[in-house]
């Protein structure tokens, strides 16, 4: 296999590799696995397309995310072979022009990819879509998303203060990756919401800022879910609603307990939707200064009303995935960077080939 | 720059270390930059008003391609 990428013959125990490695600035400061020749062809042998094959060029460095140089980062990340499809399509779906990933990763916001798994591929890999499916202890959540990351800093030269001004940035810039609990959710899985098939496999990329939590265990009736998110969500018209900026789409992440509750009371997905919508469009404006109301209504004036300031202009920037184990009614909100759009991909599967064209960066 | 043309880079003092890793990338690694304070974008007008007759010398030594200030 061609490899063109440059050895480092080091010496020494793990410590002293890992050390190295470190100070080069290749890590995300935990240890990583070393990318020997064996390691990176292996990986790329995960999906067997060319090694010397650009997905395209990662900003804003725009170095150019080949399969050797992913191959590299997903090694060192703790990737197995199996997960390398997911993690190249995941920066494909990055790489689409709806994302868009320069500002995603050059902003002082701290929005970081998150990479939401659909389809049969959940199951092969043990994608965890259940109890902690954000947090640790999941090899395929834990990996494919550091993998992605690792690869924003060693490629794209997303490097703290210097290619990235994030301010606080987030813990989620380590690695944030789960899956859909479509055998347990009331409504069509998000994939097939999105027009693709329910065996297809699919990777969902937001840009979120954080996430937090909402939990409601009082209620017991969906519209009293959805009657409390719209409340908790006033108070997010302050950091979601960005003048300067287009208007992005807020994940919501529930719970399959709060999602069933809303089918029980005859809410599909898209009436969801449009409850969040109807019942976040006054803001009241005491929530805002004077300074940042007169911001917003010079670029976003079909948002206000005499009432208030809408949080979306549309009810499809709601949207709507089931995730999240079971026996606490927790749903999750995340915001927005406002100049960025989710985008969902089909992940390429081994052995197929790449797609003809490299795509121009 | 990439057409031929005489271009000025007015860059906020935090953001300069981005634009040389972006420059670099686009094939001007030596490009010349205007650094403008930071932040920018919540400035009233008129402190943009005076900041623009401030370095409106610069400016034009940068489309001149006599540059005034050297990247670091």
């Amino acid at each position: 296999m061609g490899l063109v990428s440059k050895r480092h013959l080091l010496d020494g125990d793990v410590d002293a590799v890992f050390d190295h490695m470190y100070r080069a600035g290749w890590t995300d400061g935990l240890p990583v696995i070393p990318p020997t020749r064996r390691r990176v062809e292996a990986m790329i042998e995960g999906l067997g397309w060319p090694a010397d094959f650009s997905i395209g060029r990662l900003p804003p460095k725009y170095g150019e995310a080949t399969i050797e140089k992913l191959a590299i980062n997903a090694v060192m990340a703790g990737c197995l072979p199996e997960y390398f499809p997911v993690v190249v399509g995941s920066i494909q779906a990055l790489l689409d022009p709806a994302y868009n990933l320069y500002s995603v990763n050059t902003t002082t916001h701290p929005a970081t990819p998150m990479l939401m798994i659909n389809g049969p591929i959940r199951h092969e890999l043990d994608i965890n879509f259940s109890w902690g499916c954000m947090g640790p202890g999941w090899r395929a959540n834990a990996t494919i998303g550091r993998a992605v990351n690792l690869a924003m800093l060693n490629i794209g030269g997303r490097i703290p203060g210097v290619g990235t001004k994030a301010v606080h940035a987030q813990p989620g810039r380590f690695t944030w990756c789960f899956a859909e609990w479509e055998e347990e959710s009331p409504w069509e899985p998000y994939h097939v919401e999105r027009g693709f098939d329910r065996n297809e496999n699919t990777v969902t990329v937001a840009a979120p800022g954080g996430v937090r939590t909402m939990e409601f265990p009082e209620c017991v009736t969906g519209e009293d879910v959805l009657e409390n998110i719209a409340g908790a969500l006033h108070g997010e018209g302050g950091i979601n609603i960005f003048p300067q900026f287009g208007q992005g789409e807020m994940p919501v992440i529930m719970c399959t307990e709060h999602a069933k509750m809303m089918m029980q009371d005859g809410f599909t997905k898209q009436k969801a939707k449009e409850y969040l919508y109807e019942h976040t469009r006054h803001i009241p404006f005491s929530s805002f200064s004077k300074s940042k109301l007169e911001a917003m209504r010079k670029i976003r004036p079909d948002q206000f009303s005499d009432k208030g300031v809408a949080l979306a202009a549309r009810p499809d920037q709601f949207m709507i995935y089931v995730s999240g184990g079971p026996g606490g009614l927790h749903t999750r909100f995340c915001d927005t960077f406002g100049d960025t759009w989710i985008v969902t991909k089909r992940l390429p599967r081994k052995g197929e080939p790449p797609p003809p064209v490299s795509p121009a960066s | 720059m990439d057409r031929g043309r005489p271009t000025a880079l007015l860059v906020s003092q935090s953001f300069q270390s981005l634009a040389r890793m972006l420059m670099k990338a686009r094939g001007y690694p030596d490009a010349p930059f205007v650094v403008i304070p930071h932040p920018f974008e919540s400035l009233p007008e008129e402190t943009i008003r005076r900041i623009a007759r401030e370095k409106v010398t610069e400016i034009i030594a940068a489309v001149s391609e006599q540059p005034l200030h050297q990247p670091a």
